[in-house]
């Protein structure tokens, strides 16, 4: 856990706090818009013919709290059918988890909701989970009322926003309040493998100039 | 030949016959009718060269390239799935129709059926096995299989390919942008310093072995959808069309970014009811550099991200340490430095182009451009007549050497049990001089093989 104080390098200079490093998976049908919304967080980049994801690509972005730096190591999985049963991989041992459905796409909130059903059962008690209604720019075409998502998050104890990747409305906002929920500090922090993996590698940088 | 052959250790030693000496020429009489004909073919070529059908053997339409609308696809699948079970009601089955300028090749491998249509005729059925295994590759054969029976006849595939239209759509212009690469199941080096590949090689082995992950087999580095290296544990082998679809999937642009990924991936002639899963980072494509470099990793445990993630992390850290190293690999992916014929000497001048494969390494060299064929369209004629040699070449195996001699150019095709090579030779030049060329090349491409070829697979 020592490892926390070195890694991530984007604390604030000066600044006297610490640094977790959270797993965070995004899960939901495909063509909702994850890989947008990750794309959006990490890069504030919006392509607006994301092609879709294959297999699953992991990314990191760091946020600053109050009193700590957060970062996050994100999951983003590929929506389609044929790899569901990889999801475990992914989510077993995340603290965090944002369940996306596209509020155009009634079927995708179904399949949202399957999900968080699926990470109640099978994924660590103490996870953050967040539900997110994306592609909130185009509200017009609207099939999911934020009533019925909002109170569906409540029944569940979801951290509940509607987003847009292309505007990037509520994108930061969601990881921040994710961010805010994370339990920060060396004794609430489950641990996690790569937590322990940063160190061999800052070492290596320094013994490796033979 | 007296000397060795480049490009990998020979299985056997070539017999040096006389015959292998005796070449066969002939001047094309009716050039006309000739030149005509192939420009029929060029025209046809570069306006659609083929059209695929992919379907479920129940007629359902899976894949077509080129865009088309919807209602003309179902009907075309039924066409062709009707044609497949005639003849399979008749215990037989149906391989190709011909009518005057198109090809139509079928391939049914249960539960799915394959058509190209084709305004040329070479290779089709070796393409459509190409896509069969790229279908494969995403589902593995068993679950292919498993589908339909669970699902029931009417399924439509497409739900379970879904995102995947692109990949298979990579895999089918590949065809177009190699002469033989992908048919002929070889693959390419990109070409590197032997001292600096063999570093390459040894840093990601001795990170690999160092790892002890049980079940991490591969570790291979790709540029420009050519190989840098390879290295694997103990004698494990992965064949050269398995790589062309490692290649395929790592030449998608959603990969190159500076995310890492973790793709599950049937790799079909290693295990055709299995997954790998492949980790894969461009560890220099970020905002601060653009090397095209591709580190694929490749292990048969779903859990094996994090370790492998670390051997990466050693690999690029020690590949970056060497400074020497370093700079001139960005620079031989960065600007790829093919076979210059001027290399041979003086009598060069003559060789306008060639392709070289060795049989035993499945490896191919191809000669940088060169004046006069040089733009797109005359690299493109330049590539239709190899392919073409090449196809004639399979028909008739007893061929050895060709020289035909052309109005713009002359061919010159010289096939071995251990090697193909196809030369374009300029107008004027002679079968005697073309072949002293050829002599001098292929000893030229022995002394530069560890350049141009991967001649070591490094184990770990």
């Amino acid at each position: 856990m020592a490892a926390r104080n070195s890694a991530g390098g984007a604390a604030r200079p000066g600044g006297p706090n610490r640094t977790c490093q959270f797993k965070l998976v995004l899960l939901g049908e495909s063509a909702v818009g994850k890989s947008s919304l990750v794309l959006r967080f990490v890069k504030g980049q919006f392509h607006e013919y994301q092609e879709s994801t294959i297999g699953a690509a992991f990314l990191t972005q760091t946020v600053c709290l109050d009193d700590a730096t957060i970062k996050f190591e994100i999951w983003d999985t590929a929506g389609q059918e044929r790899y569901h049963s990889l999801a475990p991989m992914y989510y077993r041992g995340a603290q965090a988890a944002i369940v996306v459905y596209d509020i155009t796409n009634t079927e995708s909130f179904i399949k949202a909701k399957n999900w968080v059903k699926e990470l109640q059962r099978q994924a660590s008690p103490n996870i953050v989970m967040a539900l997110a209604g994306n592609k909130a720019d185009v509200a017009q075409k609207r099939t999911v009322e934020y009533e019925e998502a909002n109170a569906y998050a409540e029944d569940n104890a979801l951290l509940f926003m509607e987003t847009s990747a292309k505007t990037s409305m509520n994108v930061n906002d969601i990881f921040m309040a994710i961010a805010k929920k994370l339990p920060i500090g060396p004794a609430q922090g489950e641990p996690t493998g790569t937590v322990d993996m940063n160190q061999p590698q800052q070492q290596q940088k320094g013994s490796c100039c033979k | 030949m007296e000397e060795e052959v480049p490009g990998g250790s020979a299985e056997a030693t070539d017999t040096g016959s006389e015959a292998s000496f005796k070449v066969s020429q002939r001047e094309i009489e009716d050039v006309e009718e000739n030149l005509k004909n192939a420009e029929a073919i060029f025209e046809h070529l570069e306006q659609l060269p083929f059209q695929v059908f992919i379907l479920s053997e129940f007629g359902k339409p899976i894949f077509v390239n080129n865009d088309r609308d919807e209602g003309e696809v179902v009907s075309l699948a039924a066409l062709i799935c009707a044609f497949v079970s005639r003849c399979q009601s008749w215990g037989d089955s149906l391989m190709s129709m011909t009518s005057q300028d198109n090809h139509i090749q079928f391939l049914h491998k249960s539960p799915l059926i394959f058509c190209v249509v084709s305004k040329y005729a070479e290779q089709l059925d070796q393409q459509l096995e190409v896509l069969f295994e790229q279908i494969c590759s995403i589902l593995s054969k068993s679950q292919l299989e498993n589908v339909y029976k669970k699902k029931g006849d009417n399924y439509d595939l497409r739900k379970l390919l879904r995102g995947t239209d692109r990949l298979i759509d990579s895999s089918i212009s590949s065809w177009r942008a190699s002469p033989i690469n992908l048919v002929d199941s070889s693959i390419s080096a990109i070409p590197m310093n032997s001292s600096d590949r063999e570093f390459l090689s040894t840093t990601m082995a001795s990170c690999m072995g160092a790892a002890k992950l049980d079940g991490a087999l591969f570790g291979i580095m790709i540029a420009r959808r050519q190989i840098a290296a390879i290295v694997r544990f103990k004698k494990y082998v992965i064949h050269p069309r398995d790589l062309n679809i490692l290649i395929n999937l790592v030449s998608d642009t959603t990969l190159k970014t500076d995310s890492q990924n973790w793709v599950p991936i049937c790799l079909p002639r290693f295990n055709d009811t299995g997954f790998f899963y492949a980790y894969i980072s461009y560890p220099w494509c970020n905002k601060d550099q653009d090397i095209p470099a591709c580190l694929v990793l490749l292990s048969v445990k779903r859990d094996h991200f994090d370790g492998l993630k670390e051997v990466r992390q050693q690999i690029v850290t020690k590949l970056e340490n060497n400074a020497k190293f370093f700079t001139n690999f960005s620079q031989a992916v960065k600007t790829p430095n093919l076979y210059q014929i001027s290399q041979i000497g003086s009598n060069s001048e003559s060789l306008w182009s060639f392709l070289y494969l060795n049989h035993s390494s499945r490896q191919v060299c191809m000669s940088a451009s060169k004046i006069p064929l040089i733009t797109r369209t005359e690299r493109w004629m330049a590539r239709c007549e190899m392919r073409r040699s090449s196809a004639l070449s399979t028909r008739h195996p007893h061929l050895r050497t060709l020289f035909v001699r052309g109005t713009k150019h002359c061919l010159f095709v010289w096939v071995t049990d251990l090697f193909s090579l196809y030369c374009i030779f300029g107008p004027f030049v002679t079968a005697a001089v073309s072949f002293q060329v050829v002599e001098k090349l292929l000893k030229s491409l022995k002394s530069h093989e560890q350049r141009y070829f991967i001649i070591n697979t490094t184990s770990f």
